[in-house]
């Protein structure tokens, strides 16, 4: 077990306020595995990446739960020790490349920036770990390119630069928060097989956040589906994509564009605001294979096989 | 019946490298000629920066082209005068990308979806809270959210009060410059339902603009493949889909189907970097699989192949 994340609970606190926006986040995270989380914009997707880097901002606090690396509860370490985590041990990289990069220092610099706080490597050897690090991310030219302005590259170029950047101190585990929604479909398909190959070649585990569930067919060992701050299906996959439990990945799926020969069925309603409060399960408002106690009785997981769910209908097995 | 053409459209945009340096042609788009029917969809698929957008902005003159003409309604509107225009802008609008940047966040619903009366007719305040009611109804949103501002709106519902206002004057034809691409894959299925209902209760004509081929196959009943600011492909959407033609665009369509598959992204190969400047033969050909000697000498005119089915290639079939 590389990263184990027991009984998460994370706090908004507005004034005397609270809401609880992640409640109980279970999850692992084995050796070169990688774990996809999938979900709508603000269901804690990347509040829980970044409550695992610590860098949730001053508002939400950790309430409960344990973020155990390599056998280290992270959160008890004293700030300075988890700033030899971050970048070193668990990196991430985020959704827009342009406003991850630095506008006004060239790529070679904001490389060279992480080697010398991570590796105290002189100038020489600095620039040619930056060559090759821009090497191994396909940047061509790259010993001319170390010159250049974020703004001189394309979109997907930056996002090479970005992975580049959390790669230079060779960390265990990869965030990658929605690495290529900002990017065009063709752009998109090259930055996916470069993340692949990376974590191939260098043993990564990979934590993948995104929206989209089809990219997880090819990228992920592992799925776990997030609804309004909770896991909601957890399990394999292949099996998870092929056969959801959970009446939300059901309607993840059929609203995913397939053939346009088959309309479109969208999930109806939208998810509930953060700071709303819900009885029983959160889904139960948009869900069509409601039951009576759904709108009273919040589900605990159930567990059938290797997969687990958290939905009344399948109480019984 | 056209209700709109544009005929040999250019726009060129001057560019200067740095404080001192050459000025840069850009063709941004390099004589487009096309005409969209009343009440068709039109889809427009490319990648960033092959002049999609700027296309969309040129017919609706919120960029003056640098040559062509536009016609609307059989009419040349490409030397209308700024007062002719205003009351053109009545049946023409837009729907903008990016939810979070084309909605003023100082102003309530109210205000945005009211500004167009106001403009266009001044009504009275009570007459304009009716028509306001109505329109967040059509749309599919609470009326009681009238005087909300939009940061208490999710990304999808934010598109759903930009398209309110694009269809706030009862316009004959809607321009949506990718509105798709800031939403979650599942909300995407929800707006897309709400532009064909749309279209079907009002008759309206889309030109939609979109770099995922696939999504736009759900809502066109063309579609047109730009490449560096030049239409290379036209047909029906089933032929374009079914049996492209240009490499791009079967190039643009292998993307969607490995990611839809999840068959790994490995055997999709693309040239990453184009040689900027000026290019003699065909605007594909640094990509391009299937190039010939011919294709870097010689520029292919987009040429009817078959009925309806136009194509700007030497070679494809």
């Amino acid at each position: 077990m590389l990263l184990d994340i027991k009984k998460l609970k994370v706090n908004l606190n507005i004034k005397k306020a609270k809401f609880a926006i992640l409640r109980e986040i279970d999850i692992v995270l084995k050796q070169r595995e990688t774990l996809a989380l999938v979900g709508e914009s603000g269901c804690g997707k990347t509040l829980t990446a970044l409550s695992i880097l610590r860098l949730l901002p001053p508002a939400i606090k950790i309430e409960k739960g344990e973020i155990i690396y390599q056998g280290i509860n992270l959160l008890n370490l004293k700030e300075e020790d988890m700033r030899k985590i971050r970048g070193k041990e668990i990196a991430m990289i985020f959704q827009e490349p342009s406003v991850a990069l630095n506008p006004v220092f060239t790529i070679g610099e904001q490389i060279a920036e992480v080697l010398r706080i991570h590796q105290g490597l002189n100038q020489r050897e600095t620039l040619e770990r930056v060559i090759e690090l821009l090497k191994q991310v396909r940047i061509p030219d790259p010993h001319l390119r170390y010159k250049s302005y974020p703004h001189q590259l394309s979109g997907g170029m930056k996002q090479r630069v970005v992975i580049a950047m959390a790669l230079a101190a060779e960390p265990k585990v990869l965030i990658a928060d929605e690495p290529t929604t900002a990017l065009d479909v063709t752009v998109q398909a090259q930055i996916l097989d470069l993340l692949l190959q990376l974590k191939e070649e260098r043993e990564l585990s990979l934590i993948f956040i995104t929206h989209n569930l089809a990219l997880t067919k090819s990228l992920a060992d592992t799925v776990a589906v997030m609804y309004f701050g909770q896991i909601v299906e957890y399990g394999k996959s292949d099996s998870l994509l092929k056969d959801p439990y959970h009446p939300y990945t059901k309607g993840l799926i059929s609203s995913l564009p397939q053939d346009p020969s088959s309309p479109l069925r969208p999930i109806p309603g939208t998810l509930p605001h953060i700071t709303s409060e819900i009885k029983g399960c959160p889904f139960h408002n948009r869900c069509s294979y409601k039951l009576q106690k759904c709108s009273s009785l919040s589900p605990p997981f159930f567990e059938i096989e290797d997969r687990k769910v958290r939905c009344w209908l399948y109480e019984t097995n | 019946m056209k209700l709109i053409e544009g005929i040999n459209l250019k726009k060129i945009y001057t560019l200067k490298r740095g404080l001192f340096g050459k000025k840069v042609k850009i063709n941004a788009l390099d004589g487009v000629t096309l005409s969209i029917l009343k009440g068709e969809t039109f889809g427009l698929v490319g990648e960033s920066g092959c002049g999609k957008s700027t296309l969309g902005k040129v017919l609706l003159r919120l960029e003056e082209p640098s040559e062509g003409k536009i016609f609307f309604e059989n009419e040349d509107i490409t030397n209308f005068s700024p007062k002719d225009m205003k009351s053109l802008r009545r049946k023409m609008q837009i729907v903008f990308q990016d939810p979070y940047a084309s909605l003023n966040p100082r102003k309530s619903i109210f205000e945005i979806l009211g500004e167009p009366f106001i403009i266009h007719y001044q009504l009275s305040k009570r007459e304009i809270l009716e028509k306001v009611k109505f329109l967040l109804e059509i749309v599919g949103l609470p009326t009681d959210s009238i005087y909300k501002y939009p940061h208490e709106f999710s990304g999808g519902q934010r598109q759903r009060i930009a398209i309110a206002r694009a269809i706030a004057l009862e316009p004959s034809f809607i321009v949506a410059d990718e509105p798709l691409s800031a939403l979650d894959v599942s909300v995407q299925a929800q707006v897309i339902e709400l532009f064909l209902r749309l279209q079907e209760n009002f008759g309206l004509t889309y030109l939609f603009i979109s770099h995922d081929i696939n999504v736009v196959g759900y809502i066109a009943q063309r579609i047109g493949v730009m490449y560096r600011g030049k239409l290379v492909e036209v047909g029906p959407t089933e032929v374009i889909l079914k049996r492209p033609s240009h490499p791009y665009t079967k190039l643009l369509l292998e993307a969607v189907t490995l990611q839809r598959e999840g068959r790994g992204f490995s055997s999709f190969k693309v040239l990453s970097e184009e040689e900027n400047g000026e290019i003699g033969g065909c605007v594909f050909f640094s990509r391009c699989r299937e190039a010939k000697p011919v294709c870097k000498e010689i520029h292919p005119e987009l040429k009817e192949i078959e009925k309806g089915h136009a194509l700007a290639c030497f070679f494809g079939s």
